[in-house]
């Protein structure tokens, strides 16, 4: 069953059209990547299908339920992160996510809000007001939020803004975690695409309110280009060897012990054999594709 | 859901220090009040009573707890708007300040349960610093001064006998409640038209001084709109103090301000509805 | 015999002549004798008032009086006490040098009384002149105008139904009109910007104030 359906999806705000047909797909227990430059319309089509923003036109279905008719039953299924987590900072962490656990129906004894504070690492600060806390903190605690109430879908909106490297991979391991242990499904949204290569297993990119490309994050990846790392005691050599066929403006970049290259996956064993006609010798081959390079690569050619 | 998104409201309202600036300042003017008329009241009602003194005499305890609660009463009803649109004012426009609207509207609660509990708890808090200025000022004053008639100066002066007075205060407190929650009404209305706090309050306030200059200015190009106007009624608790109560003035007043209530709290469920929460 | 007849028909009618025109000053020497037998007398009060710019309820009160001139009142609560024509021993009015003057008779509440003008000489007085409605069957003042240097004027009107109180002059009503001034305050004063003024008379006004008596202790 999938868990977001999202069919046709327009905003429009006068002659601007913030979401111009959107189509996406998530099912149970994806960890579904939404990408966008900025402007793209990645937040209010995130705020569509949390039913802060109305569409123009389209539909929007979670839990295969038409979220137009069944908001309550759905949003108690779904913890989210809109853009920055904002709070009631006259008041505790604590305090914060028993009110708002209150309203989602949660668990809210002292043990249950406890839990959700260690997991995000707030334990030591939970009865410490939030006007005190640092932006990561608060990042933090927005996560906290989402989970209080064991959603079946977590929507997070640039979940590790703000986040130093631990912080960075603790949140990487939780949605991992969340997908792989607990059959959650999590539609993350994120700048920081290692972050999504990492832990994303489908995505869908967006580009002025349109889809680009949706699809599994590997069969996207290893699709088109690849960055071919060859390894050798000669690059210099290899460049030399290259310097007459048509791959020499492939070459991306040098080390000491290899030549990377730009290469479909369909001319690496031509290239392979090329430099072992020189008498270069290869000691590996390794096609590598970057999802930030796709992602450039993809918004460049929708621009 | 709307006993929980009622208690979680009000757990927010009273967790913020504004809130209790209008208790606070009750609670210091009040006994200023009782205090200063218990030392020179017997002044203001020589001066009031100067015609009548010429050919009675007054006996009994003039200066009592009642009639200064009556004063009090007076004295405080221009003011207690001000303390109420500080709460009603931040109440939907406080969730769009501090970004808090996405996190309330995305938990499993209708718009009309949020809006509705706001609303809810901005009553209950006005119902509360009415009655707190009712304990202060008919407690406090009855302990220092006693009890006694309520000796009520206006156009003409009416005493009322010591034992007709409680009823009249318990209806005169609970029309003040409605009054001032129409005042709220107002600035809830205003707090769901905006995303800061202090331009409901200031509109709010605005909006009930000009509506008073309008009643007070006696000309006919607005005599067909001031029975409409809410501030004209706001008064209608000093009905309950003539002799005969005007029941039927009384009635059309707290009808027009429940009628402004519910219109208010109406608009703002409709605009709260209706809008896309870009904040 | 038929003389003797005569003559005592000729004195008894012209006594009756001389009693039916008893000189003023010996009536009321008279009505205050009956007043001044009261040497000390208490009584209930229950008083209403209506005052053109006045509402008050009823309050109730107890009055001491002791001769010559001691009067008091006691009022558990709020009372509203006329200041003036409270005391009715009358003899206040009637002890002080005086001299009578007959003003004829004029029938009040159907019945004709005796009018009689008081004219106090005693500078020491504060009252001008009074005149006095006398009912000469029951030898009491019924209705009293007293007009005061100063210029005010009181009205008093009297019910005696109290056989035994009668006996002293005291009433069981009275019915008192007096002179109050107007009044205005500021409507920064009295926060009433929201009631048009009334039209009505301006300047001195009369209040009408109702006096019932009952439990009278007389002498005890």
């Amino acid at each position: 069953m999938p868990v977001i359906t999202v069919r046709g999806l327009h905003k429009s705000y006068g002659d601007f059209h913030a979401v111009n047909g959107i189509d996406l797909t998530v099912e149970q227990g994806d960890v579904y990547g939404f990408l966008g430059p900025n402007g793209a319309g990645k937040s209010t089509t995130i705020r569509m299908m949390l039913s802060l923003v109305k569409p123009t036109s389209g539909t929007v279905a979670l839990f295969d339920k038409p979220l137009t008719t069944h908001r309550e039953e759905i949003l108690r299924r779904v913890g989210a992160i809109v853009e920055r987590p904002d709070f009631y900072n006259y008041l505790t962490a604590y305090r914060n996510l028993e009110l708002l656990g209150r309203l989602s129906r949660a668990d809210v004894s002292t043990a249950s809000i406890m839990r959700v504070l260690g997991i995000v690492g707030l334990d030591t600060r939970a009865h410490d007001k939030v006007k005190t806390f640092s932006h990561g903190m608060k990042q933090r605690l927005g996560i906290a939020q989402a989970l209080l109430h064991d959603p079946d879908l977590i929507v997070l909106d640039e979940p590790t803004t703000g986040l130093d490297p631990q912080g960075m991979k603790d949140i990487r391991e939780l949605i991992l975690s969340l997908s792989a242990d607990h059959r959650k499904t999590v539609f993350l949204s994120s700048h920081i695409l290692p972050e999504v290569e990492l832990t994303a297993t489908r995505m869908i990119v967006i580009n002025r309110g349109k889809t680009i490309v949706e699809g599994s994050v590997q069969d996207l990846l290893n699709a088109g280009r690849l960055r071919v790392t060859i390894e050798t005691d000669r690059p210099h050599d290899a460049v030399t060897a290259l310097g007459t066929t048509p791959f020499a403006g492939r070459i991306n970049g040098m080390t000491e012990r290899a030549l990377i290259l730009m290469l479909d996956r369909n001319e690496i064993a031509g290239v392979v054999h090329h430099l072992d006609q020189h008498g270069l010798a290869i000691h590996g081959v390794v096609p590598v594709r970057s999802l930030e390079e796709y992602f450039l690569s993809l918004v460049r050619e929708a621009s | 859901m709307m006993i929980t998104a009622l208690r979680v409201e009000l757990a927010k309202v009273f967790s913020k220090w504004r809130t209790f600036i209008g208790f606070i300042a009750m609670t210091l003017l009040v006994p200023v009040i009782v205090l200063a008329m218990s030392a020179e009241g017997g002044q203001y009602f020589s001066f009031a009573m100067q015609t009548l003194q010429q050919a009675f005499t007054f006996t009994g305890n003039l200066m009592n707890g009642y009639t200064v609660a009556y004063i009090i009463f007076g004295a405080l009803y221009l003011h207690v708007p001000f303390l109420v649109t500080l709460v009603a004012g931040d109440s939907l426009a406080g969730e769009a300040t501090s970004g808090t609207y996405r996190l309330l509207l995305t938990r499993p609660l209708t718009r009309t349960t949020m809006v509705t509990s706001k609303y809810l708890a901005s009553m209950i808090y006005v119902k509360l610093l009415v009655l707190w200025m009712a304990i202060l000022s008919l407690g406090l004053g009855v302990l220092v001064l006693g009890t006694g008639e309520v000796i009520v100066i206006r156009s003409q002066i009416t005493i009322i006998a010591q034992n007709d007075v409680l009823w009249r205060f318990a209806l005169a407190y609970a029309f003040a409640m409605l009054s001032m929650m129409t005042v709220a009404s107002v600035a809830f209305l205003c707090s769901s038209l905006v995303e800061n706090s202090i331009g409901p309050i200031m509109t709010t306030m605005a909006i009930i001084i000009v509506f008073t200059i309008i009643s007070a200015i006696d000309l006919p190009l607005f005599d067909s709109i001031r029975p409409l106007l809410f501030t004209n009624h706001m008064n209608g608790w000093k009905l309950l103090f003539d002799d005969p109560v005007d029941w039927s003035r009384v009635a059309t007043s707290a009808s027009v301000l429940a009628g402004h209530m519910a219109a208010c709290y109406g608009a703002a469920l409709i605009i709260v509805r209706r809008k896309d929460i870009l904040t | 015999m038929k003389r003797h007849v005569l003559a005592i028909v000729g004195i008894i009618v012209l006594a009756a002549g001389m009693y039916a025109q008893e000189d003023p000053q010996a009536l009321m020497h008279r009505m205050r004798d009956r007043m001044l037998g009261a040497r000390t007398y208490e009584a209930d009060m229950r008083i209403k008032v209506d005052v053109p710019f006045l509402k008050a309820p009823e309050s109730r009160a107890r009055i001491r009086f002791e001769q010559p001139d001691k009067t008091h009142i006691d009022a558990p609560g709020f009372a509203m006490i006329p200041k003036q024509g409270v005391d009715l021993s009358g003899a206040r009015l009637l002890s002080k040098p005086f001299t009578a003057v007959d003003a004829g008779r004029m029938p009040f509440q159907g019945t004709t009384m005796r009018k009689v003008r008081i004219i106090p000489t005693s500078d020491a007085d504060d009252i001008a002149v009074a005149t006095i409605w006398v009912d000469t069957t029951m030898l009491v003042p019924r209705r009293v105008e007293m007009t005061t240097k100063k210029g005010g004027t009181v009205i008093a009107e009297l019910v005696y139904d109290d056989t035994t109180a009668r006996t002293y002059c005291l009433p069981s009503y009275l019915k008192l009109m007096v002179d109050v001034g107007d009044f205005a305050l500021p409507k920064t004063m009295t926060g009433d910007f929201d009631t048009k003024a009334k039209p009505g008379p301006k300047g001195e006004q009369k209040a009408t104030v109702e006096i019932w008596y009952s439990g009278y202790r007389i002498n005890r």
